[in-house]
């Protein structure tokens, strides 16, 4: 299982280097030159000039590609055009908001999608199990952006439960840190708990008519048992299988959803580096929101073997 | 072995929902197992022998409709709850199935799932729990027990995995143990060795054994008694000696006509020619009838029911009771 980890974080190597190599090149897939655009109209000669020598623009492409790497393994991403302080910094201080806002979402997901899915597949065709299709359904259609705007004119300007936006920090008031996340982890969490809910269904009808569970009736075991562990073990498989490509749409869904409810996160925050051209932030923000995810969904894999013996003692040895 | 039956099957009919009506599975069935006693159902696929054992069991799907009567020490199971009938199983009775591959949960380990069905009968400790698994383990031949409890199924071969089915039904000491087709899916010489430990098993702690078959070698290797199917039906039942002495109805004598000659005689095979009728599209009169070398008229007229004949066989067939009396058919 170790050796499965590092092999797993060895192929990760790859995917970092053409994604940086992309983040590299960001820069030069903007037409024309990259100056002019951040410096805007009103920029004479001499700012170009500036702006150029500022992001090593002046510099050979093979001497600005030694920089850049050079520069990112020692942790520097650069200084962002729009905040003036290093990306890195910038990173490290908004991450922990984004992370606890994903990791709230990702509860609702998984409690609210397991146990619809569950229930559904337990009434297999009866009204129960019709009406958790349709939410579902709804679930995965549903924009997430217009499902906000729904929840903030429901909860907080129809019944006035929850703010409209704005973020508390954990640490200084925990209470005021659910009322301000909540609505953006359920505008994340709703659609991803749709598309839960049916992969648990479906899993679950395959898994009840399985042979094992008929031994395990046959054993004279209670069907709370029978349900809750021998088919909720084989059950939670294809769930952590989506559960990598879950994560990967929280995040990106955060980009809009932490701009609508002003939840200052990595989100926001590259939202508004790619309105305001702040190249160094956009670079970096790719760079990290790319490393996490590999590394969640290696995460997820190594929960996968874990969690499946055949593989554990069969092959990941 | 007593005369008063464990377990009474009587008029057992199973339907099954099929478009607007529904289709018989098992057809007034009727059948009695004493204890200690290994009596076989064998018939083709599909002849409702794999249905009967289930509605023992009372692991038919809710939308199966039962009448009759499945009688256990004289209960009617038919009658309990979902939680008294729980209580039986996994106590008074046991089952093991036919593909030892899949019936076992493939992310718990052997001695978890031995361990389970212990604990499921209460009053024990982890502890205790282990110790009779190791304990049944050994009951059902595996080497080294103890080592294997940690083990998970996919470490095991076919025949081992049934060794540990077997030990999961032996949990609770079931007084009826429920074989449905429990060799059909292994090697012939594992077969044998199986039929040989569930015949023991049988001999030492007294289980009654029904079991469910479509081979008349593995009856002949170990039943008391047989009860043939065909097509939802029951058409004759017999003591084994009788069955492959005298059989009385035209189907057993095809199906034994069909199984290879153990004793090496050379002869050819005989084939049942044609197919057993779907349970939707039955033929008029006797279901055997249309695949029947000896049909006459009188076949297909009305079913044929099943009557006593001597030495308590049974046949469902227009001929039996002449044929015994000695006129020839």
């Amino acid at each position: 299982m170790i050796g499965y980890t590092i092999s797993r974080l060895l192929q990760a190597i790859p995917i970092l280097i053409l994604v940086s190599l992309m983040a590299f090149g960001i820069i030069y897939l903007i037409p024309g030159d990259a100056a002019t655009v951040i410096g805007g109209p009103s920029a004479t000669a001499e700012d170009l000039a500036q702006i150029r020598a500022n992001l090593g623009l002046d510099q050979p492409l093979y001497m600005q590609i030694v920089t850049f790497y050079t520069n990112l393994f020692q942790g520097d991403l650069g200084r962002s055009l729009m905040l003036g302080i290093p990306v890195t910094e910038a990173i490290i201080q908004r991450s922990p908001i984004t992370i606890g806002v994903a990791i709230y979402s990702l509860v609702i997901t998984i409690v609210l999608g397991l146990v619809t899915g569950i229930i559904a597949a337990l009434n297999h065709n009866r009204w129960i199990d019709q009406a958790a299709t349709i939410f579902a359904l709804i679930g995965v259609s549903l924009p997430n952006f217009w499902l906000a705007l729904v929840l903030i004119v429901l909860f907080s300007v129809q019944l006035g439960w929850l703010p409209t936006g704005g973020y508390i920090p954990f640490t200084t008031d925990p209470w005021g840190w659910l009322r301000t996340t909540t609505l953006p982890a359920l505008s994340l969490a709703l659609l991803q708990a749709g598309l839960l809910t049916r992969i648990t269904r479906s899993t679950m009808l395959e898994v009840l008519s399985q042979d094992y569970i008929r031994t395990a009736r046959a054993k004279g075991l209670s069907e709370w048992v029978v349900v809750g562990k021998h088919a909720l073990a084989n059950v939670m498989m294809p769930v952590v299988t989506v559960l990598g490509l879950i994560l990967s749409v929280l995040l990106s869904g955060s980009i809009v959803i932490e701009s609508i409810f002003g939840v200052p996160g990595i989100g926001a925050l590259l939202g508004n580096a790619i309105s305001s051209r702040d190249y160094p932030m956009i670079q970096g923000g790719l760079l990290f929101v790319t490393a996490a995810l590999l590394l969640l969904n290696i995460v997820v894999d190594v929960l996968y073997t874990w969690l499946d013996p055949r593989i554990r003692v069969g092959g990941g040895k | 072995m007593t005369d008063k039956p464990l377990l009474s099957v009587r008029n057992l009919s199973v339907g099954f929902p099929a478009g607007k009506g529904h289709v018989l599975a098992v057809n007034d069935v009727s059948f009695d197992i004493r204890p200690g006693e290994l009596v076989g159902v064998v018939g083709e696929s599909g002849s409702g022998k794999s249905v009967t054992a289930l509605a023992v069991m009372g692991l038919l799907p809710p939308t199966a409709m039962l009448s009759g009567q499945l009688l256990f020490e004289g209960r009617d199971m038919l009658g309990l709850s979902r939680g008294q009938l729980r209580q039986l199983r996994g106590r008074q009775l046991g089952m093991i199935f036919q593909e030892p591959m899949t019936s076992l949960n493939p992310v718990f380990t052997v001695g978890d799932q031995i361990s389970e069905a212990v604990r499921a009968l209460g009053g024990v400790s982890r502890k205790q729990a282990a110790d009779r698994a190791v304990e049944l383990l050994d009951q059902v031949g595996i080497p080294s027990p103890r080592r294997r409890l940690e083990d998970y199924p996919h470490q095991m071969s076919g025949g081992m995995r049934q060794r540990v089915m077997i030990a999961i039904a032996l949990a609770g000491s079931p007084r009826l143990l429920i074989a449905d087709e429990p060799t059909t899916a292994l090697d012939v010489t594992i077969q044998a060795q199986l039929l040989d430990l569930l015949n023991g098993l049988r001999e030492r702690l007294g289980t009654a054994i029904l079991l469910i078959s479509h081979n008349m070698g593995v009856m002949a290797e170990v039943a008391d008694r047989v009860v043939v199917m065909y097509a939802s039906r029951v058409v004759e039942e017999a003591d084994i000696f009788q069955l492959f002495d005298t059989p009385q109805h035209p189907y057993s004598e095809g199906l034994l006509g069909s199984t290879p000659d153990m004793a090496g005689t050379a002869r050819r095979l005989i084939t049942i020619p044609g197919a057993m009728p779907s349970p939707g599209a039955l033929p008029p009169g006797c279901l055997f009838a249309p695949r029947c070398p000896k049909v006459v008229d009188a076949c297909t007229k009305a079913q044929p029911p099943l009557i006593d004949l001597s030495g308590g066989q049974k046949a469902a067939c227009i001929r039996a009771p002449k044929r015994e009396a000695g006129v020839p058919a």
